[in-house]
Parts: C-alpha cells; sequence; structure tokens
C-alpha cells in the first residue's frame, strides 16, 4: 500500500472515528447509567442535524448559534422523553425497547412529513482545503473533529470535577447507596439521558455540516454505535473513545480495501466475537 | 358441577369455532387480493408466536428474520438446485434453522438483557450481509426469482391462490397448537418461572441454559418453517426482506398484541397488518400514527391488545353503582 | 428525655413475606443503642425503614419531633440522618476523596472543610489514601471510609449496619473505639451487629430481635447478667 493512500485512509478513520466517538459516548452514558438501550439515538444525532439545517438555511441563523441551539433543543427534548415516557415504565426492559424504538421511528417520520425526504446540504461556512504530505482535509471537516474533541473533554471534565457528575457516577456505581445519600435517581438519570441527546445531537450537528442530512441519517451511525461500545465496553467512556476510534480506522481502511460489503460484514463480525468472549468489551468493568 | 363447567367454558368454544370456520371459507367469500393480506397476517403471526417464547424467557431476539430466511432459502435451494419435493424441504427448513439456533444459542443464550439482544442482532446483520454479498448461491441482493410453488397433493395443485391459502392457515394452526400445548406443559411452567427470575430458578436447580435453548431451537425452527412458506409462495425473495424492519415488526406485533397468552402475538400481528390495508389514503402517515400508537399502548394497556377486554370489564366493574358482585 | 429518634409499631413487608413485625425502640439524643439478633432476624431492614430506602407496611417512625416514614431518602438524610450499609458499599471506582464528597452530596462545598478534618483525625488512614481508587482499599480501610462518608453528612443520627463484618478482631476494636470517639462528639448511634460482645460494650441500651420481633430490650449492663442472652448470643 502505497504511503499517501494510507495515509490518506488514516486521517479519513480517525474523523469519521472522532464523530462516531460523540454519538457513542452518548449511548454508553445512557446504557451504563441507566441500564437501558436508547433506540431513538440515531433520530436525536439526525434532529441535531436537521435542526442546524433549519436554523442556519432556512432562517439565516448565525452558524455558531444555530449549532448551540440545535443542540440546546435536542437535548430539551431529551429531557421530556426521559421524563414524561420512560419513566413511568423504568425497569420494564422490553418496554423500555419498544418505547424508544417508537420514538425513534416517530422522529423520523416527523422530519420526513415537516422537512420531506430529500437531502439537505447545509453550506459551507469554511471553505479550503489543507494539504500536507499529500493528505487532504477540508476545513470544515477538521474544525468539526475539533469540536469534537473539545466536547469529550468537556464531558469528560464535568464527569470528573462536578458535583453533577459525581452524582452519575455515584448512581452508575450504587443506585441504592447513592440514593440514601442524597443522589436521587429521578434527577440523575433525567440528566443522564437529556446529556446523551445532547451528544447525539452534537455529533449530527457536526456532521451535517460536513455531509447531508436526511431524514434516514441515523440509522447506520446508530448501529455503528452499538457495535462501538460493545468493542469498547458498555458504560465504559475509554471504551467508547477507542471503540469509536478502532471502528472508525476498520471502516475506512477495510471499506478502501475491500469494499463496503465487506467492511460493515467485519465490523458486525467482530462485534459479535467480542460479546461472546469478551462481552465486557476492551474497557468495560463490573 | 359438570354443566356449569361446561357452560362457563363454552362461550370461548363456540366463538373459537366460528372464527375457524369463517376463515376455511375466506376463499369463497374475499378477494384474492385480502387472501393475500390475510396469509401475511398468518405467516407474520407464526413469527410473533414464535417469537414470543424468547420474550417470556426476557431474551429479546432480534435474528427471528435470520431464520426466516435460512428456512426460506434452505427450502428454496433444495427444491430448485436439486429437486427435493417442497413437502420434504418445508421440514428440512425448520431443522436446519433449528441446527443453526442451537449452534448460536450455545454461546449467546448465556447472556442476558441487552448483550443477547445485541449478540442476536449482529448475527442478524451478519447473515443479511452474506446473504446480499454472495451471488453465487444466494441470488445476491437481488435475491432468487422463479421459485416454484409446491408439489401436487391431493386436489391442491397450488394454480390457485386458495391452495396457499390452505396450506399456510394449516401450518399457523398448527403453530398455534403447538405453541399453546408447550405452554400448559411442565415446559411452560419452567420458563415462565426463568423469565421471572433465573437466579431464582437456577438456585431451585432448574437448567436454566437447558431451557433456554430449547425454547430458541423451538422457535427457530418455526421462523424457518415460516420462511419456506413464504418462499414457495411469493416465488420471489431478497435479503431486504429479512432485515431489521422485520425484525422490530416482530418486537411490536409480539408487544401490541400481548404477550400474556400464546395467541395474543398473533391479534397484534393480524391487526397491525390488516390496518394500513383499510387507510391506504393515509399511507403517509401510516408510520407516525402507528409509532404513537404502540407508546400509547405501552403506557397504559401494557398486557396489549388481548387484554382489552379484561381490561375494560374491570373498569365497568369498578365503576360505583354497577353493582355486579365479582 | 427527648428521643432523637423513635419508631413505633413498625411493621415491614417484602412482598407478601413479613420480615418486622410490630417494632418500637427510641434513642435519646446523643446515646448509643444496639440492635443484635441472628442473621435474618431483620435488623437492617428497620434500619433502612429510618433511611427510607424501604417503607414499612405499618407503624411510624419519628425523628426530632417529626414524622419521617413516608419522606424520601433524600429528604431524610438532608435532615441529618446518615445511613453506613451493611457490607461498606463504598464506591468502587471512584478516589476514596470522591467517597467522602458523595457524602457531603447534599451540602454546600465551601463549608465541608471542616467536615474533611474531622474525618481526617478520626480515620488517619483515609487521608494517607486521599486519591486511591476505593475499590483497592482492604476490608478494615473500606469500612473505616463508609464511616467516613456518614460522618460527611454531618449526620446527628449515624446507623451503622455490622461494621465488624469480616474484619479482624484487632481491626473491630479500632472501629469499636471510633465509634465511642463520634459518640462523644454529639451523634446518636444506632449500631446493629451480630457480635453482640462489641455491641454490648459500646452501646447504652440494647434490642434483642428474633424473627423480625423484639423479645428482649434494656440496658446493655443489665443484659449483660440475663441467662438468655448469655447463652444465645454472648457464648458464654
Amino acid at each position: 500500500m502505497e504511503l499517501t493512500f494510507f495515509l490518506q485512509t488514516l486521517i479519513n478513520g480517525i474523523q469519521i472515528g472522532f464523530l462516531y466517538v460523540l454519538m457513542a459516548l452518548g449511548l454508553t452514558l445512557i446504557f451504563g447509567i441507566m441500564h437501558m438501550i436508547n433506540f431513538a439515538h440515531g433520530q436525536l444525532y439526525m434532529l441535531g442535524g436537521f435542526f442546524v439545517w433549519w436554523l442556519f438555511d432556512i432562517h439565516d441563523v448565525n452558524y455558531v448559534v444555530a449549532i448551540l441551539l440545535a443542540v440546546i433543543i435536542v437535548a430539551a427534548i431529551g429531557f421530556i422523553i426521559e421524563r414524561f415516557l420512560l419513566r413511568p415504565i423504568r425497569g420494564q426492559e422490553l418496554f423500555v425497547m419498544c418505547m424508544t424504538i417508537a420514538l425513534g421511528s416517530f422522529f423520523e417520520f416527523a422530519a420526513r412529513t415537516v422537512w420531506g425526504p430529500l437531502d439537505k446540504a447545509i453550506p459551507t461556512v469554511v471553505p479550503g482545503i489543507i494539504k500536507f504530505a499529500g493528505v487532504a482535509i477540508t476545513y470544515e471537516r477538521l474544525m468539526a473533529v475539533i469540536v469534537g474533541i473539545a466536547l469529550v473533554i468537556g464531558l469528560y471534565l464535568f464527569i470528573q470535577r462536578t458535583k453533577a457528575g459525581l452524582a452519575m457516577r455515584a448512581v452508575e456505581q450504587d443506585p441504592e447507596v447513592a440514593t440514601m445519600y442524597g443522589m436521587g435517581i429521578n434527577r440523575t438519570y433525567s440528566l443522564v439521558f437529556s446529556l446523551g441527546a445532547l451528544l447525539a445531537a452534537a455529533s449530527g450537528a457536526l456532521m451535517g455540516t460536513v455531509i447531508v442530512v436526511n431524514p434516514v441519517m441515523g440509522t447506520a451511525p446508530m448501529l455503528k454505535s452499538f457495535m462501538i461500545i460493545i468493542l469498547g465496553g458498555m458504560g465504559s467512556i475509554p471504551g467508547a473513545i477507542a471503540g469509536g476510534l478502532i471502528v472508525g480506522l476498520m471502516d475506512s481502511f477495510f471499506s478502501s480495501l475491500f469494499g463496503i460489503d465487506i467492511a460493515y460484514i467485519f465490523v458486525f463480525a467482530v462485534a459479535f466475537t467480542f460479546i461472546i468472549f469478551k462481552p465486557r468489551g476492551l474497557f468495560g468493568r463490573g | 358441577m359438570v354443566s356449569t363447567k361446561l357452560r362457563s367454558n363454552i362461550g370461548p368454544l363456540v366463538a373459537i369455532a366460528l372464527l375457524l370456520v369463517v376463515l376455511l371459507i375466506m376463499p369463497i367469500l374475499v378477494s384474492s387480493y385480502w387472501i393475500h393480506v390475510l396469509m401475511l397476517m398468518f405467516i407474520y403471526g407464526i413469527l410473533a408466536v414464535s417469537l414470543r417464547q424468547m420474550l417470556i424467557l426476557e431474551q429479546v431476539s432480534f435474528a427471528h428474520p435470520a431464520f426466516m430466511a435460512i428456512g426460506a432459502y434452505t427450502s428454496t435451494m433444495l427444491v430448485m438446485n436439486l429437486g427435493v419435493s417442497f413437502w420434504l424441504t418445508i421440514f428440512i427448513a425448520g431443522f436446519a434453522a433449528g441446527i443453526v439456533a442451537f449452534l448460536l444459542g450455545l454461546p449467546v443464550l448465556r447472556l442476558t438483557g441487552p448483550y443477547f439482544f445485541l449478540a442476536t442482532f449482529a448475527f442478524l446483520e451478519v447473515l443479511r450481509m452474506i446473504l446480499t454479498h454472495y451471488y453465487v448461491p444466494f441470488g445476491g441482493p437481488m435475491g432468487i426469482y422463479d421459485i416454484p410453488p409446491p408439489n401436487p397433493i391431493g386436489p391442491m395443485d397450488f394454480s390457485s391462490i386458495s391452495h396457499f391459502y390452505y396450506l399456510i392457515f394449516a401450518v399457523f394452526v398448527v403453530t398455534l397448537l403447538a405453541f399453546y400445548s408447550l405452554e400448559r406443559s411442565r415446559f411452560g411452567q419452567s420458563w415462565h418461572a426463568i423469565g421471572q427470575s433465573h437466579v431464582l430458578a437456577e438456585s431451585v436447580g432448574v437448567n436454566v441454559m437447558g431451557y433456554r435453548v430449547l425454547a430458541f431451537v423451538i422457535a427457530c425452527f418455526f421462523a424457518g418453517v415460516a420462511g419456506a412458506c413464504y418462499a414457495h409462495y411469493m416465488t420471489h425473495m431478497s435479503p431486504m426482506e429479512f432485515g431489521l424492519h422485520l425484525a422490530v415488526n416482530c418486537i411490536v406485533w409480539a408487544v401490541v398484541g400481548g404477550l400474556g397468552s400464546v395467541v395474543g402475538p398473533a391479534v397484534g400481528a393480524a391487526v397491525l397488518t390488516f390496518i394500513p390495508q383499510v387507510f391506504k389514503f393515509t399511507a403517509e402517515y401510516e408510520v407516525g400514527v402507528s409509532a404513537v400508537i404502540f407508546m400509547i399502548i405501552i403506557l397504559f394497556l401494557p398486557g396489549g391488545l388481548v387484554s382489552l377486554p379484561q381490561v375494560i370489564l374491570s373498569r365497568i366493574r369498578k365503576a360505583p353503582g354497577i353493582g355486579i358482585v365479582t | 428525655m427527648s428521643a432523637l429518634v423513635e419508631l413505633k409499631n413498625i411493621t415491614v413487608h417484602y412482598g407478601m413475606a413479613e420480615a418486622v413485625r410490630g417494632v418500637s425502640l427510641a434513642l435519646a439524643e446523643e446515646e448509643i443503642i444496639t440492635l443484635v439478633g441472628a442473621n435474618g432476624a431483620g435488623k437492617s431492614t428497620i434500619l433502612k425503614t429510618i433511611s427510607g430506602t424501604k417503607k414499612p407496611t405499618a407503624g411510624e417512625i419519628w425523628f426530632r419531633g417529626k414524622r419521617i416514614d413516608k419522606l424520601s431518602p433524600e429528604k431524610i438524610v438532608a435532615r441529618g440522618i446518615a445511613h453506613v450499609p451493611e457490607r461498606r458499599r463504598i464506591f468502587p471506582y471512584m478516589s476514596v476523596y470522591d467517597n467522602l464528597k458523595t457524602g457531603a452530596y447534599l451540602r454546600k462545598e465551601s463549608e465541608i472543610g471542616p467536615d474533611l478534618e474531622n474525618v481526617f483525625h478520626h480515620f488517619s488512614v483515609i487521608k494517607q489514601r486521599l486519591r486511591q481508587m476505593a475499590g483497592t482499599l482492604s476490608g478494615g480501610e473500606q469500612q473505616m471510609l463508609a464511616m467516613a462518608r456518614g460522618l460527611m453528612a454531618r449526620p446527628s443520627l449515624m446507623l451503622l449496619d455490622e461494621p465488624s463484618l469480616g474484619l479482624a478482631p484487632l481491626m473491630v476494636a479500632e472501629i469499636g473505639s471510633i465509634v465511642t470517639e463520634i459518640n462523644k462528639q454529639g451523634v446518636g448511634i444506632i449500631l446493629v451487629e451480630q457480635n453482640a460482645v462489641m455491641a454490648f460494650r459500646l452501646a447504652k441500651k440494647a434490642y434483642v430481635l428474633e424473627t423480625g420481633s423484639i423479645v428482649l430490650e434494656g440496658d446493655t449492663v443489665e443484659l449483660l447478667n440475663d441467662q438468655r442472652v448469655k447463652e444465645g448470643y454472648l457464648g458464654i
């Protein structure tokens, strides 16, 4: 393999990987603390992208403000979902799964009905490409990755250094004792789900600016996110980061070398093997 | 004593008998379009009822369409490439699905909850991708065309749709009877106990893993049989039809219909297959409306549609002034 | 003598099974009382009803003149009741320092300084291991951490569930003296123990539980001479 080809594939893999990481982080937080799989995650990602397009392209809101607003709106949607649709059925795994499946289906339908089924492109704000060592990255993608990294760092600091983050960690490790000391489950679950939605939306907002936005854009990344958290360890943050990068790279290399189909099979086969032999993933614990 | 018991049982029995008669004479009553819809209801009903067996164990399998596909492709390839008779391949299809279920189940059924689910999901996708990618035995993404109908048996030569109808109806009834008897057997009791608490069941010496594998093999056997029927009726199939969409649907049918009884999921499958037909003109809104209905059922009618009569009855009884002594 | 906490006729069920029946007890301000009994006698359940993690099916619980049996655990700890659970149950994947902070979760960040000092004073080993992952501590150290965490809530009542479980005698003695020190600072303590010898040494009053009901109660000094207690619980 030529060096440039290798480097380009590597860079592409890392870019995509980072955006997967954001989404996987949301999913893994929700799974690790609330013990549920959020099947609406892909649609929250999609809504993030759509709201950016809607605010920026249709209503001429400032680009940065549009991204911030889009993310906040979807986080609020997440809050409402947890409070009114998930809390009543808390603990009933099958029903929770069905509820998020129904929600996902509904959001896809809503987006298609309100905005139409066609792709929407978000106009480029920072045109231009950076080139080095024969490898090319657009400024847009670079910015998306930088913002993504900033978010991951922000999340880490939030979880490790704030009271709310402390409550999240306590509820994850021992919910009964956490309640004994005032870190209530209700409030923590609301926070976690909203945070998960926020991360998915951020991923969608950043991805949307790089590629296009459409009502079905959420499903494939969500499936990839499942595979990521299996690899990395469900509920593990370093796992989501490592898993996201690994899957991004695997995707990139296998697609370039063997085609998309084989890449797909490979990722799923690896995930399957992990589930059977190492269900805790690379970094999972407990 | 004997006479009162007979009287209390006779209501539902009469209803079932009537329903059976109606279903049997359907081909005379309605057009072939509706016969087609009914057949789909039966096939989906088989899938939903068999999936329920796993849902009772708290193991949500996303791989059911994969086993349907295994049955469909096995039967098709045996008939088309080796000239084996459908009447044999329908069973081979079921056994093939059952064997794969056994092999898959051994490592995977050890897992619980989301881990099991994701494992079955991974399996579904891998299988589907393999069927899509390899043109040579499987026909690739376009699938297989010109699948022959079953060989003539007695008066049925499968030249008309009503022959297929009776075949699939028969398979459906057999499936229901099979699961009914399983439900009432000692297996059924053990399965329910494991579903309630597998930890508790294990502590009293129940072979949890053994029962899980058994349930999985049986459920997937029927999925395979349904797949074979589907393939030879539709005469064409492609891997796309056995994907995520169907996997989600099976779960939706089972939950909406109600997991409390064997027939519940079949009711769910029937209702959810029927409604879009009736509301054809609102096709675009169908998805959104179904999703909302699903959410409402989860929140307010968790026992599913089959629990509706009971819920209504207990509401009536609770209402003041009715004075019905229960 | 006004009671700090009082239980009136408490009955608790787990599903259909009755775990505790008709239990009444009282603790005066700054007292130590103990609940002893065999495994499964219902002692831990009683503590859980006080801290709010398990709701009683019948009866009342009063704390400082107000009823608390219907309150959520968050509200109860806010009023000054800290529960140190059975088997320590510290948060294993957090540092010792973070564990302490969870104890003080409901309090203002700026006010916890003196409490940290207090905790370091009682438990010197905690100060040494502040940044260590709590799950890597030894059994005795974890027990101390669990008690320290409780102290961080600045409680007026501490519920101690079997602190001696699984600990070597030397460690048990050390924990015992710490309990006395904490009590001297003004914290009332309800001590649940299978180790009746230790419990009787520390507490002023004792309640003996069997299969969910109190069979014996009184001053520990007197009970030490009671034949039933001597044979059944003190192994004499």
